[in-house]
């Protein structure tokens, strides 16, 4: 929501993220240059999975391997992207894309796997999880699915300002997790252009406090919201659920569209340039990916190289609203 | 197979003094930190008096109870801890009516016009935190908190029909309301069931608007397609606030309460309790239903 006047959400979103560029590239960016460091090479993995009959436990666990990720001994937490259900709709990663990273974890030595979720618009977890089929698929494995809206919390200066929040108070299973995979859906979205591992934070705010949906993150802007976010929680990897996706009117009214592929890396802000670019949109020009390059992970394709399968075996337009236009390749 | 609502409730409020914490609150789930919605609703289901809780003794912003564990007010669930404390006794009056004062004051910020949006963004109605935008679920708390307990006055009157307008503003065109979007880029949003309910309690006095009309038909449509605790049991206190007689959804929560013990999620189950106990004694709740003529 924008402050009152008489500019647009959208025109507000844009001017923002332009006042953000100019703050970190004018004048004191608004984090400590020293406490961030971009790797040299950001390695993202893509794998074909042409439909959800896939074994995704094998699939992830070859993604963990290639990009040698040691969860050995460690707690683990998943972020899938849960939000709405609708019938017929891809709005969730897929329950078996989960369930396969939890087969995953568990099978390269993680001390324990927990799925995790604060759904932004729904409040009622037992009916998301319920509906979607995740509940089912979760008690299988004996997993935990923990409810990020209505957990104890713990107030964490932020390590950025590009909103004016400081601090925010994060779900405690968060903060004992030794290692964060975030998994969101790859999807269109209709006020931030696309959404993937990076705006997926929105759902580690707890609702309980901050309210549904998810309010104050939109207030004091969702680039910069997704800033800040991931640069106080930074997450260990990211794992794509990109088998179906949403173009269009996403995150929740879109349609579906296949790219048949798992993506993964360590690096959130290389995961979704590459997301993007399997979109056909052009990384550099969605706001919070742009800003994200300047300090968080890699934005260029140079700088990210390819494990798995070639990428451009997956690249395929997703439609965009007109507003988004300018984001197409 | 025979439906014991009296042996469902037993078990739930049995389960809710097991995972009562130390302090006498309650958390959303077993272990954690006590939490005003958990412990209001608990309040109720198990008739605690207030005075077991650590609510008095609770800090206070602006006159507004501050969550110990979270350092922040939430407006909606201080609004459901008057009508759940209020109507669960009347200790602590003068905590509870601090609160409402607090309510009649507080107002959520106009926003902009969104072009891409259809609702009206300058109605300023209740927020979930303070200097924030106005939302269904505490719109539709606040409303039913000062229809019931705030002494009838003029600023009273303003602050109920700002909080009715808003509710009707964000009625979704299928009926009922989600969490406060009707309409995005020309496609109608769909409801949700718990804040359709808590949308139904707080208008229950306008059964003659359309709105309220079609928010009824939602909920006897959707609760049990729905089908979780929280959805079963707001929709059965909802019905009951406008005469309806829901017998299905007893079973149904009944059924799903007792199994899926809602998740884990001790709020959800205070509010089957609670809702259960209105269904045992055959009289809607008189927390949630207000009286022929509303305090205003």
């Amino acid at each position: 929501m924008t402050p009152v006047g008489t500019i647009s959400r959208r025109e507000l979103l844009v001017a923002t993220a332009g006042a953000a560029l100019t703050m970190a590239g004018c004048h004191r960016a608004p984090y400590r240059r020293a406490e961030f460091h971009i790797p040299s090479s950001s390695p993202v993995v893509a794998l074909s999975a042409p439909n959800y009959d896939v074994d995704f436990g094998d699939l992830i666990t070859r993604g963990l391997r290639e990009l040698q990720i040691d969860v050995r001994g460690k707690r683990v937490l998943l972020k899938p992207n849960l939000v709405e259900y609708e019938p017929g709709t891809v709005i969730n990663t897929h329950p078996r894309v989960v369930v396969g990273a939890v087969v995953a974890c568990r099978r390269l030595g993680a001390e324990s796997v927990t799925v995790a979720e604060g759904p932004g618009h729904r409040r009622d977890l037992e009916y998301l999880a319920s509906s979607t089929g995740l509940d089912e698929l979760l008690r299988g494995e004996h997993v935990t699915l923990v409810d990020l809206n209505h957990d104890d919390v713990h107030r964490v200066a932020l390590r950025t300002w590009f909103t004016t929040l400081r601090e925010v108070a994060f779900p405690q299973s968060l903060l004992d997790a030794e290692v964060v995979i975030s998994m969101p859906k790859l999807k269109t979205h209709h006020w931030a252009g696309l959404t993937c591992s990076m705006k997926n934070l929105f759902g580690v705010v707890p609702g309980a406090v901050y309210g549904w949906p998810k309010n104050v993150l939109h207030f004091h802007g969702i680039v910069e919201s997704i800033l800040d976010l991931n640069a106080t929680v930074r997450p260990h990897l990211a794992i794509v659920d990109g088998v179906v996706g949403m173009e269009g009117d996403g995150p929740i009214m879109g349609t579906p569209k296949a790219a048949g592929v798992v993506l993964m890396g360590a690096d959130l802000v290389a995961v979704d340039a590459t997301a993007a670019r399997i979109m056909s949109l052009r990384p550099e020009r969605v706001p919070y990916l742009n800003e994200a390059g300047r300090f968080l992970g890699n934005l260029s394709a140079s700088r990210i190289p390819m494990r798995g399968e070639r990428l451009e075996r997956f690249v395929s337009p997703f439609e965009v609203l007109p507003a988004f236009s300018s984001l197409r390749v | 197979m025979a439906v014991d609502v009296s042996s469902a409730r037993t078990q739930l409020i049995a389960r809710l003094y097991q995972q009562r914490n130390a302090d006498g609150g309650w958390p959303y789930y077993a272990g954690r930190k006590s939490r005003l919605e958990a412990t209001s609703w608990a309040l109720l289901a198990t008739g605690s008096a207030v005075t077991t809780t650590p609510l008095p003794t609770w800090k206070r912003a602006g006159g507004f109870l501050v969550e110990p564990s979270t350092g922040e007010v939430n407006i909606a669930f201080n609004a459901l801890a008057v009508l759940c404390a209020r109507g669960a006794g009347g200790e602590y009056t003068a905590l509870f009516d601090g609160v409402t004062t607090a309510l009649i004051e507080s107002r959520g910020v106009a926003v902009a016009q969104n072009p891409y949006a259809r609702q009206d963004s300058s109605l300023q109605a209740w927020s979930w935190t303070s200097g924030a935008f106005s939302w269904v679920e505490p719109t539709a708390w606040a409303l039913l908190a000062l229809k019931r307990w705030a002494a009838p006055s003029a600023s009273v009157r303003v602050r109920i029909a700002t909080g009715e307008a808003v509710l009707r503003d964000r009625a979704c065109p299928g009926g009922g309301w989600n969490y406060g979007n009707p309409e995005v880029y020309g496609k109608a949003l769909p409801g949700h069931v718990p804040p359709t309910a808590i949308g139904v309690m707080a208008l229950q006095d306008r059964m003659n608007e359309p709105r309220v009309g079609q928010a009824v038909a939602f909920l006897e449509r959707q609760a049990l397609l729905e089908g979780s605790t929280t959805a079963l049991a707001l929709s059965l206190l909802a019905l009951w606030s406008v005469g309806r007689t829901p017998s299905r959804l007893v079973d149904a929560l009944v059924a799903h309460a007792t199994r899926s013990e809602s998740f884990g999620n001790l709020a959800a189950m205070a509010m089957a309790a609670y809702a259960l106990g209105c269904a045992e004694s055959g009289s809607p709740s008189s927390v949630f239903t207000l009286a022929q003529e509303p305090g205003r």
